[in-house]
């Protein structure tokens, strides 16, 4: 049986779209990393610049999306595929935090009537104090599976935002929560697996911290000290924002190629872009 | 562009296997579930294993034994057991499941030879042995991440590879109506089913085993412009009922393919 492999790419599991999103990055490394680069400076511009860090973040997903499919685009094309849409990026991605708080919120409201009773067990006596412990850790576990699990329906809305032009910008909220039906643990290990992978990097911007450590030695002796605390404290501030941004734009690339895989296999599980039929050859070919 | 690495193993009698090779994002997700495995399995052996050492303990202090020495033996004991437990679960299950772990089954990977072949103890206790050197300061990770063959030093060492094994989505057996049953064989006669390429009857295949995983428009729209194709390519000038389900035509095409030439057929 010959695999369609030429062509398009079969449903993935988690660690496809993770290995497939590292070698989107890896082989267009210099063009998201500048896209990514002036993202980030314009994430400092407030408002304006907001909207147009979103969008240039989608247009690194969508160029990578395009790659995936095979019809790669040209970055000044992607540009002026998603620009016309710039404000919808911030005006929707706010709208998605509003949703996720407010089920979050939810969440932890209808937990926390709950944990009233669990907690009451407790006063029991020393084995019921046990059985309340596990059953109240049990239960905020519960509570954080749930928000992720939410997080994982909305995550692909920005993609689906660059990629679906023609739909009213508000759509890709429902839309993020269609294709991801039945999918959200696959799209929660992808999340898990892709923050494991970036974790040292984010570790690394709070090094300069480390270094503060001996000015505490001596703070309340005298007054010079105190203030040595302070400047140390202020520059490991100031590291720590420098290095944390080249975080946000050495990972941003990864987790937009990472997006780009998966809105590509969601789309495919659930309208089956892969499954066609190969173009005949026309009848002078046939032997 | 490939987003996946292949390889071809030329076997002895000169027949070409092709891999594709299981990437490091499957890796990763492998060994974060067998470490997670593992420190279980651990933490269990130690629970109990302290439980019986103070009582042990109290034994001996009982008999009169002096207890220092013997606190000295049960860490060494409690040491080779850890150990034991480490290297034995990837040894054991990589030989004992021809290449496999439970966290590579589940990302369905396996370990195999450089030659095709499955791995065997050798190989496997070769591997564990070095696992610990590649998890220093991520060495294998990055060995994998930029080697052509994604290999980490266990793996060069063990001249072993990676690769994934056949994985399928949706439903393992086509389920087929009654009523396409005896179309497919009306179909038989009427259309040459044998035009159907080898590729198409795999590619319609895929469709019936994925289509309960479809949305319900991208599964009306999907049929119905696979149906179509279908009725081109088989010659069929008119369906056998007007009316007919695009599904229950596809259903019947597979079928009768089916029939006439086996699951497979070789390509021309």
């Amino acid at each position: 049986m010959a695999s369609p492999s030429s062509r398009q790419l079969r449903p993935l599991n988690v660690g496809d779209v993770v290995s497939a999103g590292i070698s989107l990055v890896r082989a267009h490394f210099k063009t998201y990393l500048g896209l990514s680069l002036k993202a980030a400076l314009w994430y400092l511009v407030p408002v304006y610049g907001w909207a147009k860090g979103l969008m240039i973040f989608a247009q690194i997903g969508r160029l990578g999306f395009h790659e995936v499919i095979r019809q790669p685009e040209t970055v000044a094309l992607s540009l002026r595929n998603v620009r016309p849409r710039m404000w919808s990026f911030l005006g929707v991605a706010m709208l998605v935090s509003l949703i996720q708080l407010a089920l979050n919120y939810a969440i932890s409201l209808v937990a926390g009537i709950l944990l009233v009773p669990l907690a009451a067990i407790g006063a029991a006596g020393a084995a019921a104090g046990i059985l309340s412990g596990v059953l109240i850790v049990a239960m905020q576990l519960i509570i954080f599976a749930g928000q992720t699990w939410i997080q994982a329906r909305f995550w692909v809305y920005d993609m689906i935002l660059a990629m679906e032009t023609e739909s009213e910008p508000t759509a890709a909220i429902s839309r993020s929560w269609e294709l991801t039906k039945g999918s959200a643990t696959r799209v929660l290990l992808v999340l898990l697996v892709s923050y494991l992978v970036m974790a040292p990097l984010y570790l690394l911007s709070f090094v300069p911290f480390l270094f503060t450590i001996p000015f505490f030695a001596g703070i309340s002796t005298d007054a010079t000290a105190n203030e040595a605390l302070g400047i140390a404290l202020l520059l490991a501030t100031l590291a720590f924002f420098f290095l944390f941004f080249f975080a946000v734009v050495l990972s941003a690339p990864f987790f937009q190629s990472l997006k780009a895989v998966l809105y590509y296999d969601l789309r495919n599980r659930r309208e089956g872009l892969d499954l066609q039929f190969r173009d005949r050859p026309s009848d002078s070919d046939r032997p | 562009m490939n987003l996946f690495k292949t390889i071809t193993i030329r076997t002895p009698e000169s027949v070409e296997l092709e891999f594709t090779l299981a990437g490091i994002g499957n890796r990763a997700l492998a060994l974060l579930i067998d470490y997670l495995l593992v420190a279980l399995l651990i933490s269990l052996v130690s629970i109990i294993a302290s439980f019986l050492s103070e009582q042990l303990v109290a034994l001996w202090a009982q008999i009169g034994g002096g207890t220092d020495a013997l606190d000295l033996w049960l860490v060494a004991i409690a040491f080779l057991v850890t150990m034991a437990i480490y290297w034995g679960y990837f040894v054991g299950f990589e030989t004992l499941w021809q290449g496999q772990t439970p966290g590579k089954r589940l990302t369905k990977i396996r370990v195999i030879n450089d030659n095709g072949k499955p791995a065997g103890v050798f190989q496997a206790t070769l591997r564990s042995l070095l696992r610990p050197v590649d998890d220093i300061l991520f060495i294998g990770f990055f060995c994998i991440l930029f080697g052509q063959q994604e290999k980490r030093i266990g793996d060069w060492l063990a001249g072993t590879l990676v690769v994934q094994s056949e994985t399928g989505v949706g439903e393992a057996t086509v389920r087929i109506s009654t009523r396409s049953q005896t179309l497919a064989t009306e179909l038989m006669a009427q259309a040459n089913v044998g035009n159907l390429l080898p590729d198409d009857f795999a590619m319609l295949r895929q469709y019936l085993q994925r289509r309960q995983i479809l949305t319900k428009a991208a599964r009306q729209n999907l049929s119905v412009q696979m149906a179509q194709q279908l009725k081109d390519i088989v010659e069929l000038d008119q369906l056998p009922e007007e009316e007919l389900p695009a599904e229950q035509f596809l259903e019947a095409i597979y079928v009768a393919y089916q029939q006439k030439f086996g699951d497979r057929r070789r390509a021309y």
